[in-house]
C-alpha cells in the first residue's frame, strides 16, 4: 500500500471535522479560544451559503467557529436590502431574545468607486457566497435559526446551529 | 494521485491554521478611555511583509488621522479608541487577476499569498477590492480584538479601490480614504447612497426619503440652509418618488464632498448612541450623602467634545445653582434644608444635530440626597400650661423636628391648640423622609370647676351693715358698686349708702386655681329724715291715723307719695297733684314713713297707722 494511502486517512479526518458540510452544533467549551474564567464571550462564526438545485432552500454550512473574550456594544444596524438573512437567537425558554439581520450574500449589493469621485452600485447574483456572524453569547443562549428572505418567496428557515456550554 | 494529495496536504494545514487563532502584536493607536465606554475601531493590514510592518503603522496612523481629522467624528475624538493589528503577510501588494473588464491597463497581473486574500477585482469588477478570506479575518479578531466596533482593512496596493462591509477595505491610494469614510457612513451611521443606487436600495433613512412636506420630512431643521433641500432622485420613474437632501454635495453622493449637514448630523447622533458623554460620576447617583463640617464634592468626568458643546445644569432643590461645571462642592451651610436634592443634566448641544428627538435620547441627569449632618436630635414637646381647669385651652408645641408632625388628634402641625375635658396625654409623632420616625408625649392635668354661689342679707336701710356671703371655694374676691373689693369670703360693709346698691360679684377659686363667678344684688333703700311737713308744705293728716289719711302739699307739679315700712320695703306709692287720700285699712298698724317728691324736691315724714 503507498505510503499515501496509508496516512490519508489523517490527512481527511481534521478536514472532514473542520470543513464537514451542514455541521449544526457548535460546543462552545471546545470551541478555539475558550477561556473558562471569561465573564463575557463572544462567538464568532464563518458560513459558507450556496444555492441548492435539488432543494427550495439554500444550503449553509459552518466552516469556522471560534470565540473571544469581550463584550460587543449594539453596534449592528439593521439591513433594509429586500434579499436578507435574519437571525433569530434563542434562549433555553425557547423565547427569541434577539433578531439580526444581514445582507443576503447571495444576493450582494457591491459598490463601486469610480475613478472620478462618482459611485455605482448593482446587484449581483452569486451561486455561492459567505457570511460571518458573532455575537455575545451566554448559557442560556441554545440556537439560533437563520431564514432566508427574498423578494420572490417567503421567508423560510434555512439553518438551524445548536449551541452546547 | 500527487496533485490530490498536494491539495489534500495544503487544506489540512491551511485549515488548521485558520482555526488556531493567531495572536498578533495589538498596538494602540489612541485610548482615550474603556473599551466598553468608547468606540473601538480596530485597523488591520493586508499584504504588509514583516519588513513592510512599519509601513503599515504609519498607513494605520494616518487612517485614524484622517478618520479624526474628518466632520464630525473630528469633534468626537475622544470619543474614539483605536487600534491596530500587526499581522504579516507572506508577499507584499494584492492579488491583480487581471480579468475584469475595467482593469488597469498598467496595473501587474499577479498573485500574492497575502494573509487575508486581498484582490482586486472581486465580482469580476477591477476596483472592487476586497479580502477573499473571511475566516482568517473573523480567527484574528476572534482572537486579537474581539469587542471591535468597527474594522479597517488598509491593503497594500498603490491602486484604487476598496469596498464596503466588514471589514470596510481599502488601498493605499489617496483616494481610497474618502472611499472607506463613504463605506463606513454606510456601516457606522446607516446612510443610504445619495447617487442612485436602484430601486432595491430606496428605503425610509436620514438621508433618504419619499416624503416632500417640508414640515415633516426628516431634515426639515436643515431645509434652505447649508445646500440642504428636497432634491428628487432622477434616473427613472422609481427613482423619481425618492429624495435626498443634497444635490451632488455630499460624500455619500461625491468623493470630493465632505458629509453633508444631514449625513453629518445622522453620524453625530449615531456617536452619541454609542458612547454616553459622561464618562464617570462621583459619588454614585442617587446616594444619600451626609455634609457635616467639611464641604462634600459631586463630580462628572465628562468626555467633552472639541469644541465642548455640554451644557451642564446643576440644581439644589430644583433650583438653579451651578451650570457649565464639572464638579460643585457644596456646605452644610449651603444647603436650606436638612434633607436636599441635588441633580445635574448634561446634554450636548451641538450644532451637528437639530433633531426634536435629541435632548431625549441624549442628556443624562444624575441625583443625589444630601442631608445636613446635626447633631441626633429628639423632638420634645412642650405647654403653655401645665394643668388646665374646664373650658381652657392649652398650646402644644413639638420642637427638633425636620420633617412632620402628627398629633394623636390627628392634626398635622408643629403646634395645636387643646380644651380638653379631663386629663389627657397627646403624642406627638416626627417623621421624617426617608428615616424611621420618633414619638414623644405630654400630659396635661384638667381640673373640675368651683361651683361660686353669693348671697346678701338685705335689702337694707341706709346706715345698716351689708352682709355679703360667698361660699363653693377657697379663696375669694369681691368687687362691687362704689370700687368696692374684698378678699374675705363673707365680708361685711357697715354704715351702707344707697350709692352702695347693686351687683357685688365674687370670684371663688378652688385650690387647684379654678375659679367660678357668683353675683349678688344689694339693695340699699334710703334712711328717711323726718321733717316738719309744715315747714316743708306737705301736710299728712290725721297723724296718727285710723282709717283715712289726706296728704295736701304746697309743692307745684305732679307729686310722687311713697310710703315704707321700718324695714324699708315701700308699702304703698301714689301720684297726685297738691292733694289726695288713701285708706288704711290695707296696712299693718305701725309706724311708716313718707316720701313725697316733685322730681326736684324731697319731703319726708313719720306716719303712724292704729
Amino acid at each position: 500500500m503507498p505510503a499515501f494511502i496509508r496516512i490519508l486517512p489523517l490527512i481527511l479526518l481534521p478536514i472532514v471535522l473542520n470543513c464537514a458540510p451542514s455541521k449544526q452544533q457548535a460546543i462552545i467549551h471546545q470551541l478555539p479560544n475558550y477561556d473558562p474564567k471569561a465573564v463575557h464571550r463572544i462567538v464568532f462564526v464563518d458560513f459558507t451559503i450556496r444555492r441548492n438545485t435539488s432543494r427550495p432552500t439554500e444550503q449553509i454550512n459552518l466552516t469556522n467557529s471560534i470565540i473571544g473574550n469581550g463584550e460587543l456594544k449594539p453596534i449592528g444596524q439593521p439591513v433594509h436590502t429586500p434579499y436578507q438573512l435574519q437571525i433569530r437567537y434563542y434562549s433555553n425558554d425557547k423565547q427569541v431574545i434577539k433578531t439580526d439581520s444581514l445582507e443576503h450574500p447571495l444576493f450582494r449589493s457591491l459598490e463601486i468607486a469610480n475613478t472620478n469621485g462618482t459611485f455605482d452600485r448593482s446587484l449581483r447574483t452569486e451561486q455561492e457566497g459567505h457570511f460571518s456572524i458573532r455575537f455575545p453569547y451566554t448559557d442560556s443562549l441554545t440556537k439560533l435559526e437563520i431564514y432566508s428572505q427574498t423578494p420572490d418567496r417567503p421567508v423560510r428557515k434555512i439553518y438551524t446551529l445548536s449551541l452546547k456550554p | 494521485m500527487r496533485q490530490l494529495f498536494n491539495l489534500l496536504t495544503g487544506c489540512f494545514l491551511m485549515t488548521s491554521s485558520l482555526c488556531l487563532g493567531q495572536k498578533f502584536q495589538v498596538d494602540t493607536l489612541q485610548k482615550t478611555g474603556p473599551l466598553a465606554k468608547r468606540i473601538n475601531v480596530v485597523i488591520l493590514g493586508d499584504g504588509f511583509t514583516q519588513d513592510e510592518l512599519p509601513k503599515f503603522d504609519q498607513e494605520a496612523q494616518k487612517i485614524m488621522n484622517f478618520f479624526l481629522g474628518y466632520t464630525p467624528y473630528n469633534a468626537y475624538k475622544n470619543y474614539f479608541n483605536f487600534f491596530s493589528i500587526r499581522v504579516p503577510s507572506n508577499q507584499s501588494g494584492a492579488t491583480n487577476p487581471g480579468t475584469a473588464p475595467d482593469r488597469y491597463p498598467n496595473q501587474p497581473i499577479e498573485t500574492k499569498d497575502t494573509y487575508f486574500g486581498s484582490s482586486f477585482g472581486t465580482a469580476n469588477i477591477h476596483r472592487l477590492v476586497a479580502i477573499r478570506n473571511y475566516q482568517a479575518f473573523t480567527n484574528v479578531m476572534a482572537t486579537n480584538f474581539p469587542s471591535y466596533d468597527l474594522a479597517i482593512m488598509i491593503v497594500n496596493s498603490p491602486w484604487y479601490g476598496g469596498s464596503g462591509g466588514n471589514p470596510a477595505t481599502f488601498t493605499l491610494d489617496a483616494q481610497a480614504s474618502l472611499i472607506g469614510m463613504h463605506e463606513i457612513g454606510h456601516l457606522f451611521s446607516s446612510l443610504t447612497d445619495e447617487y442612485w443606487a436602484g430601486a432595491v436600495y430606496a428605503r425610509e433613512a436620514a438621508n433618504m426619503t419619499q416624503n416632500t412636506n417640508p414640515a415633516t420630512i426628516t431634515w426639515k431643521n436643515w431645509l434652505n440652509q447649508f445646500n440642504i433641500g428636497i432634491f428628487q432622485h432622477l434616473d427613472n420613474a422609481v427613482a423619481q418618488s425618492w429624495y435626498k437632501p443634497t444635490n451632488h454635495n455630499c460624500l455619500m453622493e461625491q468623493l470630493d464632498r465632505s458629509f453633508c449637514a444631514v449625513c453629518r448630523e445622522a453620524t453625530t447622533n449615531r456617536i452619541l448612541q454609542l458612547v454616553k458623554s459622561v464618562d464617570g460620576v462621583s459619588p454614585l447617583p442617587s446616594s444619600r450623602i451626609t455634609v457635616n463640617t467639611q464641604p462634600v464634592t459631586i463630580q462628572l468626568t465628562l468626555l467633552k467634545p472639541n469644541p465642548n458643546t455640554l451644557a451642564v445644569d446643576w440644581r439644589l432643590n430644583n433650583l438653579p445653582f451651578k451650570q457649565n461645571t464639572d464638579q460643585v462642592t457644596l456646605s452644610a451651610d449651603q444647603l436650606p434644608n436638612q434633607t436636599n436634592t441635588l441633580s445635574v443634566t448634561v446634554l450636548d448641544t451641538t450644532d451637528f444635530i437639530r433633531l426634536a428627538s435629541h435632548p431625549q435620547q441624549h442628556r443624562y441627569t444624575y441625583q443625589w440626597t444630601l442631608e445636613r449632618d446635626a447633631p441626633a436630635q429628639t423632638m420634645t414637646l412642650s405647654t403653655s400650661r401645665n394643668s388646665l381647669c374646664i373650658g381652657e385651652s392649652a398650646i402644644l408645641t413639638a420642637s427638633n423636628c425636620s420633617g412632620s408632625v402628627t398629633w394623636s388628634t390627628g392634626v398635622a402641625s408643629t403646634s395645636i391648640a387643646v380644651s380638653p375635658t379631663q386629663s389627657t396625654t397627646y403624642t406627638a409623632m416626627c417623621t421624617i423622609a426617608g428615616t424611621s420616625s420618633q414619638t414623644a408625649s405630654i400630659s396635661l392635668a384638667v381640673f373640675p370647676l368651683p361651683t361660686a354661689e353669693a348671697s346678701n342679707t338685705g335689702p337694707y336701710l341706709e346706715n345698716q351693715t351689708i352682709q355679703l356671703t360667698a361660699k363653693g371655694g377657697t379663696r375669694y374676691a369681691w368687687a362691687g358698686p362704689a370700687n368696692f373689693t374684698s378678699s374675705e369670703q363673707n365680708p361685711a360693709i357697715p354704715a351702707a349708702k344707697a350709692s352702695q346698691s347693686g351687683a357685688y360679684t365674687v370670684t371663688v377659686s378652688s385650690t387647684n386655681g379654678c375659679s367660678d363667678k357668683a353675683q349678688t344684688v344689694v339693695i340699699i333703700n334710703p334712711l328717711l329724715s323726718v321733717t316738719s311737713p309744715s315747714a316743708d308744705a306737705v301736710w299728712v293728716f290725721p297723724n296718727p291715723a285710723k282709717e283715712q289719711v289726706f296728704i295736701r302739699s304746697a309743692l307745684s307739679g305732679e307729686l310722687t307719695f311713697t310710703l315704707f315700712d321700718a324695714k324699708g320695703n315701700d308699702v304703698l306709692k301714689k301720684s297726685f297733684y297738691q292733694s289726695t287720700e288713701f285708706r288704711t285699712d290695707k296696712l299693718v298698724k305701725s309706724v311708716y314713713f313718707y316720701r313725697v317728691s316733685n322730681g326736684q324736691q324731697i319731703l319726708t315724714g313719720k306716719l303712724i297707722i292704729e
